[in-house]
């Protein structure tokens, strides 16, 4: 009867602790982050999804090892965020119980919290149809996900080893480097790792016994701090006789005040306010963590350059990481409104850094370009078809998409890409082949893609069917990839405009969002001005899950929405008739401009402090 | 041209709730201003108002005859501002964090700054995340102070300190800006330290100004009247004129009245006709616990 009126208090405390813990606080977000990112990745893979289970990850291709790379880093950082490193809340810490009843609670909150997001990523990757109402998964990416899993709790098992006295280890600088270290470790673990059961198997084994390590490790109880050695008992009183004679005399009985003090350094003011000034704005691990992200995501973005690949994904995702950035960055100047520095100095400070990680990522993957031993090429052969930007697509005059003809009768209607299953505007790719297409045709139309995209002459012997391709080459096309060698080394100046264009149009653009996006920390005076903030932030994100959404039940084409903003620059561009160096050189102007827009309407928010975060974040 | 003026602030979080609703005073050179009221009154928005760092939805403040929201360096660079909630920036060390703040202001006083590091003995070397709360409030304290402010505002700022620490805090900020004629306003719920610091209260309830007075008026024109309930209906006894605040407790009623405790016997034998209320002055603490306990 007791044990049973006992067991109800105590289940009601297990759920206050498991409310308030930090894990458990984030939920909402990782489950929608994760539910989004699923959903992109397996969207992006198309029909033809990678097998993920045939080997370990490090022999799938660059492009899936990158994409996986940065779902691991999410990954990491939904593990980061139940602060691992906190054993105990100060609340439990005040409670009678011991920690061997609290900690497992966390470490249950906390492994089910790196489970939830490689749960959902997974599901929605593998999933390969349907059938009952129920996902068909593949195996190959369910075992990957519980592999990827598995590495990271034991990573966050790991992480729990040191300090084992105290309710939350210290952050000093060794415990920073050996978090760093089992990062690493686990990533390069997930890559490397066989596919194979009995890897599996014991790696569910080595969690297994550092879980109960860490247990078996617990104190009576833990300390706030790290305590003093401690002294043996016959000891005690020698040491209060050492405390009476020996130990250093009060400071005010042995040093005078002004021994203490020592003049304040004269030198470096102004490198010290930016120093502070950044610190305070970025020196954390989530704008760490973004700022590394974003120039991950510019060494990308050179590819929108100088391949057909379309990355408007990652401008978009680049897009929402520097509103990410600004908007932490936003949250933490309250500590420094007080002061008299100017705001244009502080959204400087906010601004320019994630902007420098851009350019500074970007400026790496131009060098990657100029130094790698590989020559990209604009005009491709991959996949079985030609590719191209999707700039130099087309818009169905009417609707109907016309035939593609060459010189001697054989002829081809490329596939009908409308912007949406329900119709719309239609799209086509104007160098599409059939299956049945000779090898003749295919090479008219890469040689046809290279000359409208370079703007060369393409051979005469081309109109000639008849003409001989070497046996290599149909090999080539046989196989379906390869560059073509007239491509590389060439630009192409329509595809160098609608980019320079698109630069100027994306910096004004993104000053405008900026500064409305900057109207949800304006003076609450106006509920006009709240409704358009919250249209105006709340319309484009719900337009993404949309699109999300409708790319992965193919309600929509993205792709082909993608083509329809490049053709509509494209357009532009060629209406400005400017050389791609004169739209280049107003990008910059741009940038400023759109800046100067955000800047004015930042002198104007309100910076409050969140009293409510840090006093929960205080707790842990 | 007033150092502060607030005119009919009008502040509000949540729509219909207001925190602030016409509030208005201010305040000249040398004034040391106590601001006093419940949780939630609003006195930490109206300092943050003063300082820029909110909006108000209506009213009007003036620093120095400046709106601190068209001209926030001009009037942040003459205030000096230290709140309870102010964190410095945790991995810079006590001497960075002075020099920083002698960059930002152009009227910073090297000799104060050495005095008050001498007289606070915290360690130049020490990284901010390694100082006590004490210590750290200190060097807020430093910082504010020592560029000589027109304008000190003190949200709470001893918030959390033991008593000798408070005191130090205090005395220190008082001793070196009251007699140059700086202006102090500070919000505290420290009654004993209103009490030695401020020259005039203003006392924030119900979203307005209850109470705008000097202190030595407080302590001599006001009253606490203990009038037993069977003696007077207590509708009554609120109408009566000066009454500020009315409860019940032990079988009487606890009134506070705007007159000395003499004047308060009269007038409520003359008015309500009470012969047997007894009327007392009261500390600032009892009258704050009367006034706002009364009337919530």
């Amino acid at each position: 009867m007791t044990a049973r009126a006992n067991t109800a208090p105590v289940a009601r405390l297990g759920w206050l602790l498991l409310r308030r813990d930090p894990a458990w606080r984030s939920l909402w977000q990782v489950i929608l982050i994760s539910a989004v990112l699923g959903i992109v990745i397996r969207a992006g893979a198309g029909a033809e999804p990678p097998d993920l289970g045939g080997g370990p990850l490090v022999t799938q291709p660059g492009r899936i090892l990158a994409q996986f790379v940065m779902t691991w880093l999410w990954f990491f950082w939904a593990t980061l965020i139940t602060n691992f490193w906190t054993r105990s809340s100060r609340l439990a810490l005040a409670l009678p119980l011991s920690p061997r009843r609290v900690w497992p609670l966390r470490a249950a909150c906390q492994l089910a919290m790196s489970l939830l997001p490689v749960a959902l990523v997974t599901l929605a990757v593998a999933q390969r149809g349907w059938r009952g109402g129920l996902p068909l998964l593949d195996a190959g990416t369910v075992r990957l996900g519980v592999r990827v899993w598995g590495v990271l709790a034991l990573f966050q098992l790991a992480a729990q080893l040191p300090a084992r006295l105290q309710h939350r280890i210290p952050a000093r600088p060794a415990y920073v480097a050996y978090i760093a270290a089992l990062a690493a470790g686990s990533l390069w673990l997930t890559l490397v790792s066989p596919p194979h059961p009995g890897f599996l198997a014991g790696l569910l084994g080595a969690v297994l016994l550092t879980g109960a390590c860490n247990w078996w490790c617990l104190p009576t109880t833990w300390s706030l701090t790290a305590g003093a050695p401690a002294m043996p008992v016959g000891d005690s009183r020698a040491g209060r006789a050492r405390d009476a004679a020996g130990c250093p005399p009060a400071r005010s009985e042995a040093q005078p005040a002004s021994v203490m003090t020592s003049p304040v350094r004269r030198s470096g003011g102004r490198w010290l306010r930016w120093r502070t000034i950044l610190g305070v704005l970025h020196a954390h691990p989530l704008a760490v963590i973004l700022l590394l992200i974003l120039t991950y995501y510019g060494f990308l973005l050179v590819e929108d350059l100088h391949t057909p690949r379309n990355m408007l994904p990652f401008i978009l995702l680049a897009a929402a990481l520097l509103w990410g950035v600004l908007g932490q960055s936003v949250g933490r100047l309250h500590r420094l409104d007080p002061l008299p520095i100017s705001r244009s100095r502080l959204f400087a400070a906010a601004v320019l850094p994630p902007l420098a990680c851009l350019a500074l990522g970007f400026g790496a993957g131009e060098l990657r370009y100029r130094v790698a031993p590989y020559t990209p090429t604009l005009v491709g052969y991959w996949d079985r078809q030609v590719q191209v930007p999707r700039e130099f697509w087309c818009v169905a005059p009417a609707g109907e998409v016309p035939l593609v003809r060459a010189p001697w009768g054989e002829a081809h209607r490329p596939a009908a890409r409308p912007l949406t299953r329900l119709g719309g505007t239609m799209l086509y790719h104007p160098y599409e082949h059939g299956e049945a297409s000779s090898p003749a045709f295919i090479d008219w139309q890469i040689w046809r893609a290279i000359a409208d995209v370079h703007g060369v002459r393409a051979p005469a012997s081309i109109s000639d069917p008849d003409r001989p391709l070497s046996p290599g080459y149909l090999a080539a096309i046989a196989r379906g990839g390869f560059t073509p060698d007239a491509s590389v080394g060439l630009g192409s100046a329509i595809h160098a405009r609608t980019h320079a264009l698109g630069a100027c149009l994306a910096a004004l653009g993104a000053g405008f969002l900026l500064a409305i996006g900057l109207g949800h920390w304006s003076p609450r005076n106006s509920s006009w001005r709240r409704l358009s903030t919250i249209l105006a932030t709340g319309l484009p994100v719900a337009l993404m899950i949309a699109l999300v959404i409708g790319g992965a039940s193919e309600l929509v084409d993205i792709g082909a929405m993608g083509a329809l903003v490049l053709i509509l620059v494209r357009n532009g561009a060629e209406a400005l008739a400017l050389p791609a160096g004169v739209l280049w050189a107003l990008a910059p102007v741009c940038l400023v401009l759109g800046l100067w827009i955000a800047q004015e309407r930042f002198a104007r928010i309100e910076i409050p402090p969140r009293l409510s975060r840090r006093r929960f974040h205080e707790e842990y | 041209m007033r150092t502060v003026e607030f005119h009919e602030i009008t502040m509000a979080y949540r729509k219909g709730e207001p925190v602030l609703d016409g509030v208005g005073f201010a305040a000249d050179g040398g004034d040391v201003i106590g601001l006093l009221g419940r949780n939630g009154a609003g006195k930490t928005t109206l300092l943050r108002i003063a300082m820029g760092m909110l909006a108000p939805q209506a009213g009007a403040v003036r620093l120095f005859g400046l709106d601190p929201r068209e001209h926030p360096l001009a009037v942040k660079q003459r205030v000096g501002y230290v709140s309870e909630d102010q964190i410095l920036p945790e991995f810079l060390k006590v001497a960075e964090v002075i020099a920083m703040h002698r960059q930002l202001f152009p009227s910073w006083d090297e000799t104060l700054e050495r005095r008050l590091c001498e007289r606070f003995a915290v360690p130049p070397g020490a990284r901010i995340r390694t100082l006590s709360k004490g210590q750290a409030r200190q060097v807020a304290l430093l910082c504010a102070v020592a560029h000589r402010p027109e304008l000190l505002v003190l949200d709470e700022p001893a918030g959390g300190l033991d008593p000798a620490v408070r005191r130090e805090f205090l005395e220190t900020a008082i001793q070196l800006l009251n007699e140059e004629g700086t202006t102090i306003l500070f919000s505290s719920h420290h009654m004993t330290d209103v009490e030695r610091m401020a020259g005039r209260v203003v006392l924030l309830h119900d979203a307005a100004v209850l109470l705008d007075n000097p202190l030595d008026e407080l302590r001599e024109g006001f009253s606490l009247a203990l009038v037993p309930v069977a003696a007077v209906d207590g509708e009554r006894l609120r109408a009566m004129p000066g009454c500020l605040g009315l409860r019940e407790q032990g079988g009487a009623w606890r009134a506070i009245v705007r007159e000395g405790p003499a004047a308060c016997r009269e007038r409520l034998a003359a008015e309500l006709g009470v012969a047997e209320a007894r009327c007392q002055s009261l500390p600032l603490e009892e009258m704050f616990i009367e006034l706002v306990g009364g009337r919530s």
